[in-house]
């Protein structure tokens, strides 16, 4: 399955902040987008999620057949978790799995699920609004991973993250990426190289993949940053 | 000292006309022809400083000449002897001097400078000090001279003495803050209740001493005079050698004494105040599932705000309605007139039930505690999860309503009956109208909230159309209400105009929500 977006352009009045994207995104794989303050990461992911309606351009899925993306294709996990405070979390999981049931695979009990995510017990049936920046980052990749959307947008979903919790996530998404898009910006270049499994840099409104070729981590890590100052060229 | 003052208002300046600008171009319509180039035009900065100039001139002449003219001047019919208002100035300058002291007011301009620019805090203080009671002398003087019959060297002894009331108070201030551990803050008394007595002491010094003949002999003018003179100088010293300003200036500079105007304060405290609405009651929980289970659990844990306002209202009205009955059967002469409002006004009632109705403040919580968040879920903008919920919140908010409709209704109906009564069709119609208005208001705030989603994603009202649209809502109630017609004829059309247009607004609904319930 693939993600092909062609001629994908976004104006916020007259600043061209996507300018004709063309670019393929193959499932199996993690994408690390990096990109400058600004570069329109966001937009991009509010795009494709159709949050945002582009200017110009389109984006579907390429499988045995080419089709739209539809709702259901696609999770976003935003960097500021968003969640219902008014619920707990065991509730919350609860009403997303009523109303999904019927599209999510390989069904499990609401605890197994909590375990996925390493929520303490005693925090799963406390309010939301009393959970940390963390344990709602938590909870929103949870369900987003639940629905087994064949395309994962995360953006910088690991900043909030403590340590250990932060490892944990990224096996989370090394486990999850298999049949699966995952797309992930982050401003800590190290991250993305030690998670994804290709770079992708958002530059002057254009995405490119940043080749490795046959270069070391740190030449490697020399060239994005060139690419993203726009002093080399991403080939 | 002298540069950092002139910074100071240069920076004041330039945050006014931005603010300006910026709230210009919050403006819906108009704001859009503001271009974010504005900031950059120097014009705008020199008009504000010629314009700040004028203010500040007005600020040291013209409020003084206004405060002399009420507090002296206006009080008295004929002309008072000068020793009297010298008194009466005294009383008020000690009770100013306390009230407002200048340093110990945490305002949005220190804030900017000590915290945010990092300005020098003992420069800046004692800078912005000499400017406040060089303004209070040279104002207080001309406005002593030019209104009231003291003379000049009395006029100026006197504002001198009110100089060294402000100084004696600020040094008073720094000794209390010694002593008990405390920032002052002068907005924020540590008691209201000494606070206005304090003031009813000082006002009435200094208008009842003068009604009882009591006025000071000049010899002990001159005494007192005197004393404040020395304590004066010695306060100077104090408040001039201060080293505390910069830690005063961290503790009394906190968000919790600024007002800042700006967005993300006000959003802040708009979500902390609707975070504390959310029950904590760990006994609540919903046997239902899907929808019906997130709603009913919203509506649980925020009964208090959903119910408080509909239970205000419906003991309002059930014992307004008491009060009539009662005052009908002590005074039944004005049955007649009482019974004939009944069959006459009731497009008056239209007006009654917009502003009972709990639509709005409804939807605001729902928006501000549940579909922020939710709407950025893709699987909640589905247009089965958006209408399955519609459905849900519909029913309650007419539940809602339906409660002080209900008792309106029957205090209506009984009030009819008392007053003398009406044929049996127009009892109904009106029961049933006035039901039907709750309904559809209901229906048209629900709908107005799902087709015209207000709210952006910072949470701030930002819909021109839902602006308009209930300016127009509320004046058309408010034209209708007006209207003379017998409440039998428009009972009859307000039922059938409830139904038709519940009826278009849940298709309108139906077809356009799924495109228009969105974050912006």
């Amino acid at each position: 399955m693939k993600l092909v977006i062609k001629n994908l352009e976004k104006k916020f009045g007259t600043k061209e902040v996507l300018k004709d994207i063309n670019f393929e995104f193959e499932s199996g794989k993690i994408y690390g987008l990096l990109g400058r303050n600004g570069a329109g990461k966001t937009t991009l992911f509010n795009c494709l999620n159709e949050d945002l309606e582009i200017d110009n351009g389109s984006f579907f899925i390429e499988d045995k057949e080419t089709r739209k993306v539809e709702a259901s294709d696609i999770g976003y996990v935003l960097s500021t978790p968003v969640v219902p405070e008014f619920l707990t979390g065991r509730e919350f999981l609860k009403f997303f799995i009523d109303i999904n049931k019927d599209k999510i695979t390989d069904l499990k009990s609401i605890d197994e699920y909590f375990d996925l995510i390493k929520l303490d017990v005693s925090d799963r049936d406390k309010l939301m609004k009393d959970y940390s920046h963390g344990m709602k980052n938590k909870m929103q990749m949870l369900v987003n991973i639940i629905a087994n959307p064949s395309i994962l947008l995360l953006d910088e979903p690991l900043t909030s993250f403590d340590v250990v919790v932060a490892e944990e996530m990224k096996e989370l998404l090394k486990k999850t990426k298999e049949n699966r898009i995952l797309i992930f910006s982050t401003h800590i270049l190290e991250l993305a190289l030690d998670l994804c499994d290709e770079i992708v840099v958002l530059n002057n409104g254009m995405l490119e993949r940043v080749s490795k070729s046959n270069l070391n981590n740190a030449k490697f890590k020399e060239k994005i940053i060139n690419v993203l100052k726009g002093e080399e060229d991403a080939e | 000292m002298l540069n950092n003052f002139l910074i100071s208002f240069r920076v004041k300046n330039a945050y006014i006309v931005n603010e300006l600008i910026y709230n210009i171009s919050r403006i819906p319509l108009i704001g859009k022809l503001i271009p974010s180039e504005f900031y950059k035009y120097k014009i705008f900065k020199i008009i504000s400083i010629i314009i700040s100039i004028i203010y500040n001139i007005i600020k040291i002449f013209g409020y003084k000449l206004l405060y002399i003219y009420f507090f002296l001047i206006f009080p008295f019919n004929t002309e008072a002897n000068y020793l009297e208002l010298m008194q009466i100035f005294i009383f008020l300058a000690i009770l100013g001097s306390f009230i407002n002291t200048e340093i110990f007011n945490p305002t949005k301009d220190k804030y900017y400078m000590l915290v945010l620019m990092r300005m020098d805090a003992y420069s800046h203080t004692i800078g912005a000090f000499l400017y406040f009671v060089g303004g209070i002398f040279i104002g207080e003087l001309v406005a002593l001279l030019l209104l009231t019959s003291i003379p000049w060297y009395y006029a100026g002894l006197l504002v001198t003495l009110m100089v060294m009331f402000k100084f004696i108070a600020v040094n008073f201030y720094f000794y209390r803050m010694k002593k008990s551990g405390k920032v002052i803050n002068e907005n924020k008394p540590e008691s209201w209740l000494l606070y206005c007595l304090l003031i009813i002491l000082f006002l009435g010094l200094a208008y009842g001493l003068p009604y009882f003949d009591l006025i000071m002999p000049e010899y002990v003018f001159w005494i007192f005079a005197s004393i404040i003179f020395i304590l004066g100088i010695i306060s100077i010293k104090k408040v001039i050698t201060y080293p505390n300003y910069a830690k005063l200036y961290k503790k009394l500079l906190n968000k919790d004494n600024i007002f800042l105007d700006n967005f993300a304060v006000q959003r802040d405290a708009q979500i902390s105040t609707n975070l504390k609405q959310i029950s904590v009651d760990t006994s609540i929980t919903s046997e239902k599932s899907g929808f019906q289970y997130f709603h009913d659990l919203f509506v649980k844990r925020h009964s208090k705000i959903l119910l408080k306002s509909a239970k205000k209202t419906t003991t309002g009205i059930f014992i307004i309605g008491l009060i009539l009955i009662v005052l009908l059967y002590i005074f039944p002469e004005f049955k007649g007139v009482a019974n004939k409002i009944i069959l006459n006004y009731l497009p008056f009632v239209l007006l009654l039930m917009y502003f009972i109705n709990t639509g709005k403040a409804v939807t605001n919580a729902m928006f501000m505690n549940c579909d922020h968040s939710m709407l950025s879920y893709r699987f909640f903008r589905q247009p089965q999860t958006l209408l399955s919920l519609f459905r849900e919140r519909l029913k309650t908010l007419i539940i809602l309503n339906l409660i002080p409709a209900l008792t309106l209704s029957l205090m209506i109906s009984i009030i009819l009956f008392v007053s003398g009564g009406a044929s049996l069709i127009t009892y109904v119609v009106i029961f049933f109208s006035i039901l039907s208005m709750s309904i559809f208001f209901s229906v048209h705030n629900l709908v107005l909230y799902y087709l015209l989603q207000p709210y952006n994603i910072g949470m701030e009202m930002k819909s021109a159309s839902f602006t308009i649209t209930s300016l127009i809502t509320y004046w058309v109630c408010y034209y209708i209400s007006d209207i003379e017609v017998s409440s039998l004829t428009f009972g009859i059309i307000m039922i059938a105009f409830a139904i038709v247009y519940s009826l278009v607004s849940l298709i309108l609904v139906y077809k356009l929500a799924p495109k228009t319930f969105r974050l912006r």
